[in-house]
C-alpha cells in the first residue's frame, strides 16, 4: 500500500508538489555542505620566477584528488598578478598571516618543495 | 560562439562497464575542442565517484541530475526522456544532443527535438538478413530525421548503407575512445586479462592455459583484473575464484579503479582476449573498447582472427589465434621470440594512429557541424554597477548579455529573477548580497555563477544564505578581501579567486593644466571613513609650506546624501570638518566640485588621495589609480590590504610624512614626473581593462579550471 501511494505521488507533479509541501513543513530539507577531501600539494616561493618549476614538479604526479596552493612569502604586489595568471592555483600570501596576526588553515595539507622525490608523494596519495 | 552539447546515454554512470567509460570518454573528447560546452544527463544520480571523478571537476562539463530540472522525477526512463530533453533544453537551448540507446531513441524520434539529435546506436540487429522489417524502418526513419547520425566502425556504416539503403552521407564514424596516457616499463613474461568473468570471453579456457604454461614456463605470469561474474558462469564462480587465487602463477587483483587498471596493463608484455567464435566472428560490426586500449598502451595481445580484428591490425598480426592450444603457443612465441613481440607492437602502433584522439575527433567535428554554434548567455545581476558597466561592450563581444539591474539591493525580485534564470548559461552577481544569496539556491547545474563580492557586504548576512556547492567562484577584488570573505563566509579557498578593478587607462590619457602639482583631490568623501578630515588636515600642512595649495572634492556634499546626512554620528563629522575649514580659513582653498566628469577633472589635479580608515579599509579605491593613470601622483596611508594593491612608493604611515613627500615632489617638476610617469606605467601594467577583461574572459570562459590552464599552455 506504501509503495503503491508513493508511486502514485510520485508519477503526479502535483500531487508530488503538495505531498513534498507538507513533508518539508515537518522535515525541512537540511543544507548540503560542501565537501571536499583533495589532498593540497603545498609549494613554497619567494620569487614568482619559481612558478614554471613548481607546475612542473606538480604536474609530474597531480592526480584527480590533488590541488595545487603556493605559500609565497613577501611579493605581495605581485599577489594579483601570479592569481591571475595561474587560473586554479591557490596563493595564500603568508605576509597577511603574519601581519594581520590571522592563523592559515590548509586541510589535507601535504607540504613539498621542487626537490622532493615525486615516488614519495605518491605514496601520501 | 561555442557548442552546447548535451549527451545522453541510456546507463548508469555508478556502474563501471565498457558503455559508460565509453559515454564517459566521449565527454572528455568533445572537451578537446575549446569551443565545446559538454552536459550530461544522468539516468541516475551519482553515488559512485569513480568513475566520474575525473571529469566532475571540469568546468565546461556538468553532470545533470533530473530531478534537478523536474522535482518529481529522479530517474531517465524511456517514458518521460521527451519531457526531460524538451525542459532541459529549452533551458540551455543545445546545439546538438547526442543520445544513445535504441528504446530511449525510439521516443525522441517522434519528438520535436529530433532535429537537434545526433543517435548513437549499437544495439540493432547485426544480420542483415534477420532484421525485423519494423526494426529497419525505425532506423531508416531516424536517418531521414536527423542530420548527423554517429555509427560505430567503418562496417557497421557500410551495413546500415547496405540494409537501410541509404546514401549514408550522414553516417558518421565514431570509433571508441581511449585516451593513451603515460607509457610505462614493461615486465617481461607478464600476462595480462582485464575484464568480466565471461563463458564467451574464454576465462576457464585460460586458466587451463596458465596452470598448462606452469609446466611449461613457469616464469610466466598473469595479472587478473575484475570480479564481476557473468550470469553463464554463476555455477563455476566459487571454482573460478579459487583457481585464481590459488594458481602460483597468477596474481589475482580483483575489481581496480580504472586508473590502476590502465597502470597495471601497460607495465605487462602481452594481453588476452581471445574470445569465442559467439562474440568475436566475421560478422561483427563492433570494434572491442579493450583492443583499442591495448593499442594505445602498446601492449600486444593475444585474439582471435576475424575480419574487423584484421583490418585494424593488419593481415600480418602475428598473434591471432583459432584454438585454445594455438593461443598457448602464440604467448609462448610472443614471450620466447622478442621479434615476434616487436612485430606485433609494430602492429599495435600502426592501428593506434588510427583510432587516435585527434583522429576520432575529426569525424565527430565533421558530425557536429552540422550543428549551429550558440553564444554563451551571459546574465548581470546586482544594483550599483559601476564597477562593472564599463565592461558591458567587451561582454558583448564574448557573450550575449543581459542585465538585470536594480534600484537598490533590497529591491530583488525572484519572480523577475525566475524568468531571467530561464535565459542563462552563466550569472555573474555583482555583489554579495540578495541577487547572489537568491540564485546560489535556484541555479541549475547546466549553469555557472561568479558572485563578486567588493566590501561592505563582509557585514552583511547574506554570504551565509549562499549555497556555495552551486557557486562556479566567488570573486573579491583584492586579496586582503579575499581572506576576509573567505574567512567571514567560510568560503573554501578553491572557490575563490582575485579579479582586480579595471581602469580604462587611455580614457584619461591627456595632458595636465600649468598649476596642477598644487592641487590634491580626495575624489568621493562619503562616508566619513573615507578622511576627509585628513585631507583637511594635510592641506592645512602643505598651505604652510605653499599658499597655492588647494583641496578638490568632487562628488556629493554629504548634505546632498540622505545614507548618510541622517546618520548622527556621520553628520556630527562632517559639521567637525566644515568647522574646522572655517576655522582654519582654509574655506577659499577647499573646493566641493559636485559631479564632474572624471578623466576632464584629473587633468587640474596633481594629486590624488587616499586617505582612509586604517580599520576600515578600501576593497580596491579606484580612483587613485585613475589619477595614476591620468598622471597625477597618489598619495596614500597605510590602510589595511593596501599593499596588495598600491606600490610601496605612494604609501605614507602618517599625514606629516605625506606632507613632505607631496611638497618635495611639487617643487621639483623632473622628480614629478618621473613618479607620475612611474605610476601611470604601473597601472597600465596592472589594471588596465584589457587585461582585466582577458581574466575575466578566461574566468568565465574556463571557470579558473587548473586541467584547462595546462592543455592552454601545454603543461603536462
Amino acid at each position: 500500500m506504501k509503495s503503491f501511494v508513493i508511486k502514485l505521488v510520485k508519477n503526479n507533479p502535483v500531487l508530488y508538489r503538495g505531498a513534498k509541501k507538507v513533508y518539508r513543513t515537518f522535515q525541512p530539507a537540511k543544507p548540503t555542505i560542501y565537501r571536499n577531501d583533495d589532498y593540497s600539494i603545498v609549494y613554497r616561493l619567494s620569487d614568482p620566477q619559481e612558478m614554471p618549476e613548481i607546475l612542473r614538479h606538480y604536474n609530474s604526479f597531480r592526480r584527480q584528488n590533488t590541488r595545487l596552493a603556493v605559500l609565497v612569502s613577501g611579493n605581495t604586489l605581485k599577489m594579483h598578478i601570479l592569481i591571475r595568471e595561474y587560473p586554479g592555483v591557490i596563493f595564500y600570501s603568508l605576509d597577511y598571516y603574519q601581519k594581520y596576526r590571522k592563523r592559515l588553515y590548509i586541510k589535507n595539507m601535504i607540504l613539498t618543495d621542487c626537490g622532493q622525490s615525486v615516488e614519495d608523494i605518491i605514496e601520501l596519495l | 560562439m561555442v557548442r552546447k552539447i548535451l549527451i545522453y546515454g541510456d546507463l548508469d554512470l555508478n556502474i563501471i562497464d565498457g558503455s559508460s567509460i565509453w559515454l564517459v570518454n566521449l565527454a572528455k573528447l568533445l572537451l578537446g575542442d575549446k569551443e565545446n560546452y559538454v552536459d550530461i544527463l544522468l539516468k541516475k544520480r551519482i553515488r559512485n565517484h569513480i568513475l566520474v571523478g575525473e571529469i566532475e571537476k571540469r568546468y565546461r562539463i556538468r553532470l545533470l541530475y533530473v530531478k534537478d530540472y523536474i522535482d518529481h522525477i529522479t530517474e531517465v526512463d524511456p517514458g518521460n526522456i521527451v519531457k526531460i530533453l524538451q525542459t532541459i533544453d529549452g533551458l540551455r537551448d543545445y546545439s546538438c544532443i547526442i543520445i544513445r540507446g535504441t528504446q530511449v531513441m525510439e521516443k525522441v524520434a517522434g519528438s520535436e527535438i529530433i532535429g537537434k539529435v545526433i543517435p548513437y546506436l549499437t544495439d540493432f540487429c547485426h544480420d542483415k538478413n534477420t532484421m525485423p522489417d519494423s526494426q529497419k524502418k525505425f532506423l531508416k526513419d531516424l536517418y531521414r530525421k536527423v542530420q548527423a547520425y554517429f555509427v560505430q566502425t567503418k562496417a557497421m556504416k557500410e551495413y546500415l548503407q547496405d540494409v537501410l539503403e541509404v546514401d549514408g552521407t550522414k553516417f558518421h564514424v565514431l570509433y571508441p575512445v581511449v585516451f593513451p596516457g603515460k607509457n610505462r616499463k614493461q615486465e617481461p613474461k607478464t600476462l595480462v586479462y582485464a575484464g568480466k568473468i565471461a563463458r564467451n570471453w574464454n576465462i576457464i579456457e585460460l586458466l587451463d592455459i596458465m596452470e598448462k604454461l606452469k609446466k611449461k614456463d613457469p616464469g610466466i605470469k598473469l595479472h587478473f583484473i575484475g570480479n564481476k561474474v557473468n550470469r553463464d558462469l554463476a555455477e563455476q564462480k566459487q571454482d573460478i575464484f579459487s583457481r585464481l587465487r590459488s594458481a602460483d602463477n597468477i596474481i589475482f587483483h580483483g575489481a581496480l579503479p580504472h586508473s590502476e587498471t590502465e597502470r597495471i596493463t601497460k607495465q605487462c608484455s602481452l594481453g588476452y582476449s581471445f574470445r569465442s567464435t559467439e562474440v568475436d566472428h566475421d560478422n561483427s560490426l563492433e570494434v572491442s573498447v579493450k583492443l583499442l586500449e591495448y593499442c594505445h598502451s602498446g601492449v600486444p595481445v593475444v585474439l582471435r582472427r576475424t575480419r574487423m580484428h584484421t583490418a585494424i591490425l593488419g593481415d600480418e598480426y602475428p598473434l591471432f589465434a583459432e584454438s585454445e592450444k594455438e593461443c598457448m603457443d602464440k604467448i609462448l612465441t610472443a614471450f620466447c621470440r622478442p621479434e615476434v613481440w616487436e612485430q606485433a607492437k609494430k602492429c599495435l602502433s600502426r592501428s593506434a594512429d588510427q583510432f587516435s584522439v585527434e583522429n576520432i575527433y575529426k569525424n565527430v567535428e565533421q558530425a557536429l557541424s552540422a550543428y549551429p554554434k550558440k553564444n554563451m548567455r551571459l546574465l548581470v545581476s546586482g544594483h550599483d554597477l559601476k564597477f562593472l558597466k564599463p565592461l558591458f561592450p567587451y561582454f558583448e563581444t564574448a557573450f550575449a548579455l543581459e542585465v538585470q539591474e536594480l534600484d537598490e539591493y533590497l529591491e530583488f525580485s525572484s519572480k523577475e529573477a525566475g524568468e531571467y534564470i530561464k535565459r542563462a548559461d552563466i550569472i555573474w552577481c555583482e555583489w554579495l548580497l540578495t541577487a547572489a544569496q537568491w540564485y546560489s539556491n535556484h541555479v541549475y547545474p547546466h549553469q555557472s555563477l561568479f558572485i563578486r563580492a567588493h566590501r561592505f557586504e563582509v557585514a552583511r548576512k547574506y554570504g551565509n544564505n549562499v549555497d556555495i556547492n552551486r557557486v562556479t567562484k566567488f570573486i573579491t577584488v583584492s586579496y586582503y578581501w579575499f581572506e576576509e570573505f573567505t574567512r567571514k563566509f567560510r568560503i573554501p579557498a578553491e572557490k575563490c579567486t582575485v579579479a582586480d578593478n579595471f581602469i580604462d587607462t587611455k580614457q584619461y590619457d591627456k595632458p595636465k593644466e600649468a598649476d596642477s602639482r598644487f592641487h590634491l583631490a580626495l575624489i568621493g568623501a562619503l562616508p566619513k571613513r573615507k578622511g576627509l578630515d585628513r585631507a583637511v588636515e594635510l592641506l592645512k600642512m602643505l598651505k604652510k609650506k605653499d599658499s597655492r595649495y588647494c583641496l578638490h572634492v568632487p562628488g556629493k556634499r554629504p548634505e546632498e546624501f540622505p545614507n548618510t546626512w541622517n546618520v548622527p554620528e556621520e553628520r556630527e563629522y562632517y559639521e567637525q570638518v566644515y568647522r574646522k575649514i572655517e576655522r582654519d580659513g582654509l574655506k577659499d582653498s577647499v573646493t566641493f566640485d559636485g559631479w564632474v566628469e572624471m578623466p576632464e577633472f584629473l587633468r587640474k589635479i596633481g594629486y590624488v588621495l587616499s586617505l582612509s580608515d586604517e580599520k576600515f579599509p578600501e576593497s580596491f579605491h579606484v580612483t587613485p589609480f585613475e589619477g595614476m593613470a591620468s598622471g597625477a601622483v597618489t598619495a596614500a596611508l597605510r590602510w589595511e590590504g593596501i599593499e596588495y594593491l598600491y606600490p610601496e612608493e605612494v604609501i605614507m604611515d602618517n599625514l606629516e610624512e605625506m606632507a613632505v613627500y607631496i611638497d618635495r615632489l611639487a617643487n621639483a617638476p623632473e622628480k614629478y614626473a618621473e613618479a607620475a610617469s612611474r605610476g601611470r606605467r604601473f597601472v597600465r601594467e596592472n589594471y588596465d581593462i584589457s587585461l582585466v577583461w582577458g581574466h575575466i574572459k578566461s574566468l568565465l570562459e574556463r571557470g579558473g579550471d587548473y586541467e584547462e590552464f595546462c592543455n592552454q599552455t601545454g603543461e603536462e
